[in-house]
């Protein structure tokens, strides 16, 4: 008896899920992702009306997979400033006037595990805030992408087609999901700046 | 077969029991907001004699079967993890599952009745996969048998079928006059499933013991450092391993010296990749893949009724199960492989054009032995041929896949 196996081989692409980009290959192509001076002064009257929608939603979300421990600064990828979060766990960069662009956390992504697969929206599709535009598959399970803002797509990631790894790579960079030409920029308003976020996740 | 240590596709928790026949859920879904509300709502979670082991060792901690357990560790994402226990050892903390002691000269007869297995024929100190069933052949669970003489088995089910499981061996008791059966429960023991191809190797270094002794199903008492514990070869991975009984003061210590050194070949595995081994090992999980409502022969686990038990009958559900046996069964579990987005535990599926519903996926995940999609689900019998091109119904979409032959990735059992 032989207690040598050799390891089986997975495919190429979940291989490239487990490697880890260099640091050089962070230079993605939109960078730098905007402070935001829309977000500074959000207008104390508005009231979240996009999460309403979402908790009727009888769907996953980023949230499923998250434990008890906290995984709060474990993504090798530093945290943007000036982006907008939601409690599903996407950032929103707005790129230019009411273009933004979407992916999700760094949290999310490490709490998803490898990313084995990434269902990207339609370019063209209109979309409504709080509707799922996508998926996130990892080992353990799918998890739906939920739009932050009703509007358009203009550009998806189609890197993630060969490179869902880039998801956990790189989550606020090469891994974004897509790019929304945003309809009502007040949606953005409901939105959490990157404070309330990670006081949301530590208290999740 | 192996010591069946189960956790949920859907790690949130939540009742998994979902009926194969009606399960109308199209995806698998669950929301974290449920999640909470269902845990501060229900008492608190218990821990295993290895919790603040898994806590130093970075665990992601999530409920399952009423426990607090480990999904993955920090160290090691699961396709790491799925790798290493292929290639290396992983050791499992299996201890929510129920290890139970029934003694007394009637235990034989008993358990003829309630399970399919050749019980009498099973050789002293070897163990076989079975399972519970109910008068109309259905699986209240399925289980570890282990005899150790003819008057004294150890049994181990499924942690989150207990309450069940429990009021099921009561009642059977007294339905069938045993009730001077002993019936012992070891609780708070520590139950470890150390697998992979180094599994052997790992723990002939704590014992004198020969382990090649130990055949696939066979179990040992075996010493360790001053006392003693039972070993079985088994596990529920589909890799060589053992499962280890041991008392809950010793666990932490024992499980410590198995770890050894940071550069051992031994790594803690979670219940996370566990789902993964085992379903790319084409074994069931309760709950998901076998219910109440399903036979071992819809299951393919036909196996399971022993030959002398076939044409002798005197178990619950003989009279379903051989009239299944002879003349087959209208839905049958088989697996399936596909690409992109996974088919997973309740995504319906359809014939190949896309109109008919023929049948549902009970577990499924991108598999990181295979590389490919894989899946397990019950379908209509004229579609289980393997081969047979089917459509999943992925977030509303039509995917294709292929009915496919169960193991996914094969044994490598010591035999």
């Amino acid at each position: 008896m032989s207690y040598q196996k050799n390891i089986l081989m997975a495919s190429t692409r979940l291989a490239a899920v487990r490697s880890r980009l260099p640091v050089a290959a962070r230079s993605a192509k939109f960078v730098p992702l905007l402070s935001n001076r829309f977000y500074s002064k959000p207008t104390p009257k508005t009231i979240a009306p996009l999460f309403t929608v979402r908790r009727t939603a009888p769907s996953t979300s980023l949230f499923n997979v998250l434990g008890r421990r906290s995984y709060i600064n474990s993504n090798d990828e530093e945290t943007p400033e000036g982006l907008r979060y939601t409690e599903e766990h996407e950032w929103l960069a707005l790129e230019d006037g009411n273009l933004a662009v979407i992916g999700i956390t760094g949290y999310a992504s490490k709490a998803l595990g490898d990313v084995v697969y990434v269902e990207l929206p339609s370019v063209g599709a209109s979309i409504v805030a709080g509707e799922p535009i996508g998926a996130v598959e990892s080992v353990k399970s799918a998890s739906d992408i939920y739009s932050p803002v009703s509007g358009e797509i203009i550009e998806v990631n189609e890197q993630l087609d060969k490179k869902p790894g880039l998801v956990n790579a790189e989550p606020y960079r090469r891994g974004w999901i897509c790019k929304i030409l945003i309809k009502d920029t007040t949606e953005l308003e409901s939105m959490m700046d990157n404070n309330r976020y990670q006081t949301f996740i530590a208290s999740s | 077969m192996a010591l069946l240590s189960k956790l949920p596709n859907r790690i949130a928790g939540g009742s998994r029991i979902c009926n194969l026949a009606r399960c109308s859920r199209s995806q698998n879904k669950t929301n974290i907001n449920r999640t909470f509300a269902n845990n501060a709502n229900s008492t608190p979670l218990l821990h295993t004699p290895l919790y603040d082991l898994h806590l130093a060792h970075g665990a992601s901690m999530h409920p399952f079967a009423g426990f607090s357990m480990p999904i993955t560790y920090e160290t090691q994402s699961i396709i790491e993890s799925n790798k290493w226990v292929r290639s290396q050892a992983g050791l499992f903390d299996v201890s929510h599952m129920v290890q139970h002691i029934f003694t007394g000269k009637d235990v034989t007869t008993f358990l003829e009745r309630i399970t399919p297995t050749d019980v009498r024929e099973l050789a002293p100190y070897s163990g076989v996969y079975s399972m519970f069933l109910n008068n109309n052949g259905g699986i209240v669970d399925d289980i570890i048998i282990t005899k150790h003489t003819d008057d004294k088995y150890y049994i181990v089910t499924n942690a989150a079928c207990r309450a069940g499981d429990l009021a099921f061996l009561e009642e059977q008791k007294k339905l069938h006059g045993r009730s001077d059966i002993g019936h012992e429960i070891l609780e708070e023991w520590g139950l470890l499933a150390l697998q992979g191809p180094r599994a052997a190797e790992a723990l002939q270094g704590l014992t004198d013991f020969d382990l090649t002794q130990l055949k696939f199903g066979n179990v040992g008492l075996v010493p360790v450092k001053g006392s003693k514990y039972w070993v079985s070869r088994s596990g529920y991975t589909g890799e060589d391993g053992f499962e280890i009984s041991v008392p809950k003061e010793e666990t932490l210590g024992f499980t410590e010296r198995l770890l050894g050194e940071s550069n051992s070949v031994v790594k803690l595995a979670g219940l996370g990749v566990r789902d993964a081994l085992r379903l790319e090992a084409g074994l069931c999980l309760y709950g998901q893949d076998l219910d109440e409502i399903t036979t071992p022969i819809q299951a393919s686990l036909s196996w399971v009724v022993g030959k002398r038990r076939r044409l002798e009958g005197g178990f619950n559900g003989y009279e379903v199960i051989a009239e299944e046996l002879k003349n087959g069964t209208s839905r049958r579990r088989v697996g399936f492989l596909s690409d992109g987005p996974p088919a997973r535990e309740g995504s319906k599926i359809y014939e190949k054009a896309g109109v008919k519903l023929i049948g549902v996926v009970t577990s499924g995940l991108p598999s990181p032995t295979v590389g490919r999609n894989i899946a397990m689900g019950y379908v209509e019998k004229s579609f289980m041929k393997r081969g047979t091109e089917v459509l999943f119904d992925i977030r509303s979409r039509k995917r294709p896949g292929t009915v496919a032959k169960i193991p996914f990735v094969p044994p490598n059992y010591y035999r």
